[in-house]
Formats: C-alpha cells, sequence, structure tokens
C-alpha cells in the first residue's frame, strides 16, 4: 500500500519552541495519539512541519482530503478557530515572501504541475494566536485551552469527511 | 534633504524591512537604506540554556537557513569541548549541507528572484510571482520545484528533519547511513545531475535576457568590495576550513581561523536599524563582501568537474574578482552544480563508513564555530560554564556582513532606475531586485497568513506628498 492510498493528510505546522506558534505541534502530538491506529493502517497521514507554504507540496500524494493546522493571526481573539476552505483564505500575491508564501498560492502551483496529486478538499483549522515573539512557557492562556477544542474540530472534520463552511468557532 | 522615498515592506525577501530613499532640494540622491525593523534578541534567549541544545535551538532562528546555523552551532561545541568530530561525522555533516544549499539556492534562483527574470522587472507584480512562472513556463516550474524537494529531502534524511534539521551533535551526528539510506540519497542525487543540461541554460537565458533589457544593471550596478569565504585545499568549502579575506582586486589579505573572527569584523550600530553593519578590520575600515559570489571571488576553485567548468564560463562574463551585483544569481547556480557533484563524491567515499560520534564534556570556556550559510559566512561565538551552560552568545550573520553593500546596491539602484524616472513600479521593482541579488535573510518566526501591502511615501518638508501603493 503506497501512501496515496491514504483518505486523508492532516499536515500540522509550527515551531514548537515559540510560544503561540507551538499550538501546531502540540495538536500534532495529540493527533497522534488520538489516530495511532488510522496512522498504522495507512488510513490518515499525518505529518508535522516546521513551515507552512511551499513545505508542504511534496507532501501531498493524491488524498482526496487534507487538513492543515496551524496558528493564525487573522486579527481574532487568541484561541479563535478557524475553519477555513481553501478557496475562502486570503491570497497573499506577490507581496509576500517566499518563507510565507501562502497555502493558496501552493494548491494553485499544485493543481497546474501535478493536479494528480492534489487534495479534493482542503481545510485550515487555523488557532488564532498572538505571542510569537517568545519562548515555549509564554504560550497564551487563551491558546493552551484552544489546542483541546482544536483536537475535537479536526476529529469531527475527519469524521463528517468534508462539507465544512467557513467558519470561526 | 527635501524628500524622502520609502519603500515598505520589501517583498520576497525573508523576513520585513523597508527602503528609505532619500533626494536633495535639486533630486540628486543623498542616501539610500534598508531599514530592519525586526528585533528577535536569539542571543538573550539563549543565555541560561544548556549547550548541547545550541544546534537544535539556533536551528529555529530562520526556516530558509536552519541548517547553516545546525552546523555553526556543532562546530562551536565542538571548539568548546576540544574536540573534533569524526570524519565519518564531517562527511554526513557535509552531505546534510550539500542538501540544504541545493534546497536553498533553488528556493533563491526559482522562487524568491525566479518572477523578476521569467516575467521581466516591467511585468505586472499580480503576476510577478512563483504562480506566474508556474503559469509562464511549467515545465522549469516543475524541474526547479522538484530540484528543491530532492534538496530538502537529502537534507531531511541526513538531518533527520527537513526543516529544523536535528541530527547534528556537539562531538558528531547521531544520523548512522546504511546501504539502503545510501541507494535512496544516491538516486535523488542522479536525478538531480541529470536535470542540469535542463535547467542550466535556462536559467542563464533568463538572467542574460534580464541584463538585455536592463544594461545599467551590467554598466552601473558594480559595487567593488573586500570578500570573504572559507577556503579549504585552496577550494570552496561549507563547514570546515580557515576564512580567507580578499581585497578588491581579489588578492588575498589574510587568511584566519574562525576564533579570531572578532580580530578583523569590526560591528557597528545605526541609529535607523535594528541590524548592525559589520566591517573589516585589517590595514583600514572595508566594506565587504559574503556569498557564493564572494566564496567564488575568493577561492576560484571547487575541485569539481562541472562547476569548476561553469565558473570559468563565469569569469568570461563576469570577470575576476566579479563585482556585478546581479551575477550573484548565476554564483549560486554554479555553487549548486558544485553541492550535487560534491554530494555525489561524499557518498562515495569510503571514509563515511566509520565512527560519527566521540564524546564531550564542557570545561567551561569560549566556543566558536562557522558555517558557510548560502548567503555567506555564519559565525556563532558562546561563552559556557563548567556546568555546560550559555552565558553568553554572540552570532555574526551573513546579511548583516552585505549590508553595507546592499545599501551600495540600492543606491546605484536608485540612481538608474528611479531617479528622475515617473514610472512607479519600475521604481518598486528595480530597487527590489537589487536586494533581492543579496538574498537578505531577516528571519522570521511567525507565518501570518493575509496581506502585506508594498507601499512608498514620497515626503516633502515631513509632509507626505505621494504614496505608491502595490
Amino acid at each position: 500500500m503506497s501512501n496515496s492510498d491514504c483518505h486523508t493528510i492532516i499536515v500540522c505546522i509550527g515551531n514548537e519552541l515559540i510560544a503561540d506558534d507551538a499550538a501546531g505541534f502540540e495538536i500534532y502530538t495529540r493527533l497522534q495519539e488520538l489516530f495511532e491506529n488510522e496512522v498504522s493502517e495507512r488510513i490518515i497521514r499525518l505529518e508535522f512541519c516546521g513551515l507552512g507554504g511551499i513545505d508542504i507540496f511534496p507532501l501531498m500524494e493524491g488524498e482526496t482530503d487534507m487538513i492543515v493546522v496551524d496558528a493564525v493571526q487573522f486579527g481574532n481573539a487568541p484561541g479563535t478557530i478557524h475553519i477555513i476552505p481553501w478557496d475562502s483564505l486570503p491570497l497573499a500575491g506577490s507581496a509576500i515572501s517566499a518563507h510565507g508564501l501562502g497555502l493558496r498560492e501552493t494548491i494553485e502551483i499544485g493543481k497546474i504541475l501535478h493536479p494528480e496529486k492534489m487534495p479534493e478538499r482542503i481545510t485550515l483549522v487555523g488557532i488564532e494566536g498572538r505571542c510569537f515573539n517568545r519562548t515555549r512557557e509564554y504560550m497564551t492562556d487563551e491558546v493552551r485551552t484552544a489546542i483541546g477544542s482544536a483536537v475535537t474540530t479536526i476529529v469531527e472534520i475527519v469524521s463528517r469527511g468534508q462539507n465544512y463552511e467557513c467558519i470561526t468557532v | 534633504m527635501k524628500k524622502t522615498i520609502r519603500i515598505d515592506p520589501v517583498t520576497r525577501i525573508e523576513g520585513h524591512a523597508k527602503v528609505f530613499i532619500n533626494l536633495n532640494d535639486d533630486g540628486t540622491l543623498y542616501n539610500a537604506g534598508l531599514v530592519v525593523n525586526e528585533l528577535r534578541g536569539f542571543e538573550k534567549i539563549l543565555i541560561g540554556m544548556e549547550a548541547d541544545r545550541m544546534p537544535h535551538i539556533t536551528a529555529r532562528i530562520c526556516g530558509v537557513c536552519p541548517t547553516a546555523h545546525h552546523i555553526a552551532a556543532s562546530n562551536a561545541l565542538d571548539y568548546a569541548a576540544g574536540v573534533k568530530a569524526p570524519p565519518a561525522a564531517m562527511l554526513l555533516r557535509e552531505l546534510m549541507y550539500m542538501g540544504h544549499i541545493i534546497h536553498s539556492h533553488s528556493l533563491s534562483i526559482f522562487v524568491l528572484q525566479g518572477p523578476d527574470l521569467v516575467m521581466g522587472l516591467d511585468a505586472d507584480p499580480g503576476i510577478r510571482n512563483v504562480v506566474g512562472i508556474v503559469q509562464a513556463n511549467p515545465e522549469l516550474a516543475r524541474t526547479a520545484l522538484r530540484l528543491r524537494t530532492i534538496g530538502q529531502k537529502i537534507n531531511e534524511m541526513v538531518g533527520g528533519r527537513g526543516t529544523h534539521p536535528v541530527t547534528s551533535v556537539a562531538g558528531g551526528i547521531t544520523f548512522v547511513l546504511d546501504q539502503e539510506k545510501k541507494k535512496i540519497i544516491q538516486d535523488w542525487v542522479d536525478e538531480a545531475r541529470a536535470m542540469l543540461p535542463t535547467l542550466l541554460p535556462a536559467v542563464k537565458g533568463l538572467l542574460l535576457n534580464a541584463l538585455d533589457k536592463h544594461p545599467a544593471m551590467l554598466n552601473e550596478w558594480i559595487a567593488p568590495s573586500w570578500g570573504l569565504g572559507t577556503v579549504l585545499n585552496d577550494r570552496v568549502s561549507l563547514i570546515e576550513g580557515r576564512l580567507r579575506a580578499i581585497d578588491e582586486t581579489g588578492a588575498t589579505k589574510i587568511e584566519f581561523d574562525v576564533e579570531d573572527y572578532d580580530k578583523y569584523l569590526l560591528e557597528s550600530v545605526v541609529d535607523w536599524s535594528y541590524m548592525k553593519k559589520v566591517h573589516f578590520n585589517l590595514d583600514g575600515i572595508h566594506e565587504y563582501r559574503v556569498g557564493p559570489m564572494a566564496r567564488m571571488n575568493a577561492m576560484r576553485r571547487f575541485g569539481t568537474e562541472m562547476a569548476d567548468a561553469e565558473y570559468e564560463e563565469f569569469t568570461k562574463l563576469g570577470g575576476t574578482p566579479c563585482h556585478l551585483t546581479v551575477f550573484q544569481t548565476y554564483a549560486k547556480l554554479v555553487e549548486m552544480i558544485w553541492a550535487i557533484e560534491r554530494s555525489d563524491e561524499i557518498l562515495n567515499d569510503s571514509k563515511i563508513w566509520g565512527e560519527t560520534r566521540v564524546p564531550v564534556k564542557f570545561k567551561g570556556g569560549r566556543g566558536v564555530g562557522h558555517s558557510e550559510a548560502p548567503r555567506g559566512t555564519l559565525i556563532h561565538d558562546y561563552e559556557i560554564d563548567e556546568n555546560g551552560i550559555i552565558r553568553a552568545a554572540n552570532l555574526i550573520v551573513a546579511t548583516q556582513q552585505n549590508y553595507a553593500i546592499i545599501n551600495r546596491s540600492i543606491e546605484q539602484a536608485a540612481q538608474s532606475h528611479v531617479i528622475g524616472k515617473t514610472d512607479d513600479s519600475a521604481l518598486l521593482n528595480a530597487v527590489e531586485f537589487s536586494i533581492r541579488c543579496y538574498d537578505p535573510c531577516l528571519s522570521c518566526a511567525t507565518h501570518a497568513v493575509g496581506q502585506m501591502p508594498l507601499e512608498i511615501d514620497v515626503t516633502r518638508g515631513g509632509e507626505i506628498v505621494k504614496s505608491i501603493r502595490r
């Protein structure tokens, strides 16, 4: 069985050493336990990335669904959980560094170059963060509390499979 | 001074910065510069941490050159402990590093500078991005992104992680090669080598085409300076060796061990930017360049067939030493060829199968180490106490050392493409392109999703009289 037999790939993004940016890593470690069987049976593929954007490009191998988990700054209250389909994400355009090349641009590139590897549905689960310039012990209480809710949300998305609207929890 | 033009932020560089261009009353250039308004304070964060965590922690300074910090920190700890990593460990560190160079230079050439080359400096910024490249030339984009992936995979297999490697440690490396892994890496290297006959002429063609359209880049964007790079066995080296400094003519002025860097590299602050400038202090104070072109200017030899042949082609077009700002893209291309060839050499070196670690103990003292980051010489300097705790840290990164030359290049771009011109987009494009030639890495820890507008304010007498917004 190859990786492409998996139905869902979950990509968690973040820096485990930096306050609210560690949210993606924390969720990744919890999902490892929760989805242990699904991962071993290759129903779900779980990946961790230090950076998002173009680094997730080589990870996609033809799964039907992709869930991207990351700390975000959309201007909401810290701890807010955003559930956003990829085509509703803001387009970064040229005015952003390659480091910050957005998920949406990455998917657009993938659809042109390797359409057979692109998932049919992509959902961003974004955890609104506030502190990105201090070390891990300074993770804000709101983000720490939201991690459990984000894990529950991801489990629900996986179980329902699709049809999520753009939601702010 | 009558008028100020500001570009804020500069795009497609790593991190966030803005540019100012100050004009005199008669419209001539007064001065120009890059303002770095990030302060991350990593040197302070490190104090109080266990020294053996440094390769792991400092890799987080940057998402694009983490392996450079990972290796520089490992070398610094080796020095502090008074050990030398075994030959197999040094080869494996170097193999990881060559993957990193392939990955980083691919990103720089094709994603950061590619849009300027493929779409042209005059193209609409709305399409002058990596998605625009993919639409304009999907075959080149597919090959380039695959090469970047190969570099990242080599880095990931040897380093344990693609973006933030973890395997290099004080005294060696925790990665152990076996025949299965060797075959996988060899296949990747062979695939990368097979791409070169396509990629090389394509990138050179794009660069020369850009020069045809903007001859000022060839005739006016020339920044003679000293240069600094690492030499081992009289050829370019990236993770071990002595530092060689050359003057504007290419003559070697001095070679020294990295622990003596503070005798020659002089850091200073400016009151308009958080980034410290570095000058070379030997028989006077000199601006100097680091990075692929500086390395090539200083060493003039890679020791592999294809890279040395391409270096000869480079010198026919750019001279020896080369001071053409835009040729730094070409220099990255030559270095990327070498990284592929060198990976092959390392994989087939019998010494790679030896011991990979020696025990270490920190007795208290200084640890200095370096690597040649994709963008230039990177130095880590730690004070470690007898319990193995960091008590002080100093990091000198490539962009600091290039800072003076970057500002000179901004002035040259302003002279040729901004002053007296009415085309706002040409202004933005040319100045940004001149900065991107140095591929400055200001490092980002966060990855906020959203729009970052590009804005220029023209002020007169302290009041904004014109705003250009992208």
